[in-house]
């Protein structure tokens, strides 16, 4: 709680910075400038009266000195009952540029996007999906009918810098006023011959490295590849060996628990009828099944004397015959 | 059973003198390799625009046209204007308008100089016209007077 007051203290303290801060906290500024007003001037006042008036009026309250100024009152019921309020809308602006993000969910206008396609990347995921439907179901019908804002936009969506190809330079001049970096031949391209024939041999150009092809892609690769530093790998496979060690403790002094549980009774009277109840379940289980197994073994007897008999009869039957 | 058939006097000879008969011409055929991974074909002019033209009618999504579009430039040739012509109509199946520009963007830095760029552009006026595609330049204007790059 004391780091919540020290962190309203810190906001409130910050007032000249106006600019930064939005309405909503000068507003608690404001106010809480007011508060030390409030809690030390009537003591001061009334430390002031006592000294000033006679001994027979001695006790002269708060009250009394607030009574007389009437804005004040004012000003204490209102801190009394907003003060909590004011408290957590400071903290939430204290916040505000962390944890919140103000995205807005509603669908804009996308005609200034296609007038300037380099605004593209700045929208939010949302409205860039709308652009990106707009265009899709646009390029669904006769591209003939496709207006040049749209052609552009289709175009800068697919092969601009943003996103993923934002460390090519093609595009960091107006709309790429340069070669695209991500061909798979390597440029100038040189002519071998003019006119080839249809048995002309033809062989493949040695490979490109796409994921190298330009400095900012090389330094994503150097990131991207990067080995860690001995430091960090000694913390990895230390953590990781203590890891292992835990688990391997954990087990072992799980089994041993075990063991020494089966051979104590606990306290707790719920632990106790519910290994009551448990022991009488399997009390119950095994009568069950001695009593199916018992069913059981009358059944076989029966079931051989039977045959016995039937054989017996069969033969005899037979011996009749 | 079939090892009482074996050991059968007249089955074994027969087999004996056919494997006998038939050695001789197993030794004089040459060996040769079933799976020929190694073995780099040179394909011909021809039967790339071929494969190519087949590949970009078979085309069925974006990945797919970009994919065969980047393996038909890696080669020491500028496809010839049939496969261009299947890579726009591709382009056109799937829908993506970007890639058709894209792909007289890349015809343009795999020619050598720009004669060869505006003949391309010639022998396939009709399908860009058809198709309503309009080049990187003209969508641009301030690439116009920029010089061939290549």
């Amino acid at each position: 709680m004391s780091l919540l007051r020290t962190s309203i203290r810190a906001c409130t303290g910050s007032l000249p910075s106006r600019a930064v801060l939005s309405p909503r906290s000068n507003a608690v500024a404001s106010y809480s400038m007011k508060f030390p007003t409030l809690d030390t001037e009537p003591i001061k006042e009334t430390k002031a009266t006592e000294t000033k008036k006679s001994t027979t009026e001695p006790t002269t309250s708060t009250s009394t000195s607030t009574s007389s100024d009437p804005s004040q009152v004012k000003q204490v019921k209102l801190s009394a009952k907003e003060r909590a309020k004011f408290s957590s809308m400071s903290i939430r602006d204290i916040f505000d540029g962390f944890l919140t993000t103000e995205e807005s969910y509603d669908p804009i206008d996308t005609k200034p996007i296609f007038e300037d396609p380099s605004k593209f990347p700045a929208l939010s995921t949302f409205h860039r999906d709308q652009v990106i439907q707009e265009v899709e179901k646009r390029m669904k019908r006769n591209w003939g009918l496709m207006t040049d804002d749209q052609k552009r936009m289709a175009y800068y969506i697919s092969y601009a810098n943003w996103g993923p190809r934002e460390t090519l330079s093609e595009g960091s001049t107006k709309y790429g006023n340069v070669p695209p970096e991500d061909l798979p031949f390597a440029l100038p391209s040189k002519l071998a011959m003019v006119n080839p024939t249809a048995l002309t041999k033809i062989h493949k150009l040695p490979d490109v490295d796409l994921l190298q092809i330009s400095e900012g892609r090389k330094e994503e690769f150097k990131n991207m590849t990067r080995k860690f530093d001995p430091l960090s790998k000694a913390v990895i496979y230390f953590a990781l060996i203590i890891s292992c060690l835990a688990l391997w403790r954990d087990k072992l002094y799980g089994e041993e628990d075990m063991e020494r549980l089966k051979h104590e009774l606990p306290e707790s009277p719920l632990v106790l009828a519910e290994l009551k109840r448990q022991q009488e379940y399997e009390d119950e289980q095994r009568l069950i099944k001695e009593k199916q197994e018992q069913e059981e073994r009358e059944r076989l007897t029966l079931e051989e004397e039977q045959s016995k008999r039937s054989s017996a009869k069969k033969w005899y039957y037979l011996w009749l015959r | 059973m079939f090892r009482s058939v074996l050991r059968t006097p007249v089955v074994r000879q027969s087999l004996t003198s056919s494997i006998r008969a038939s050695t001789p011409m197993v030794s004089a055929v040459k060996f040769q390799s079933i799976r020929s991974f190694s073995d780099h074909h040179e394909e011909t002019f021809e039967e790339f625009t071929a494969r190519f033209k087949k590949e970009f009618e078979q085309a069925y999504d974006l990945f797919e046209v970009q994919r065969i579009l980047n393996n038909a430039f890696s080669y020491d040739l500028v496809p010839s204007p049939e496969v261009v012509g299947a890579a726009l109509r591709a382009s056109r199946r799937v829908n993506d308008y970007a890639t058709a520009v894209r792909v007289f963007e890349g015809l343009k830095y795999k020619v050598e100089n720009a004669e060869q760029y505006n003949a391309y552009l010639e022998e396939l006026k009709d399908v860009r016209e058809e198709l309503g595609i309009t080049l990187k330049e003209d969508l641009f204007p301030e690439l116009v007077n920029t010089p061939h790059h290549n």
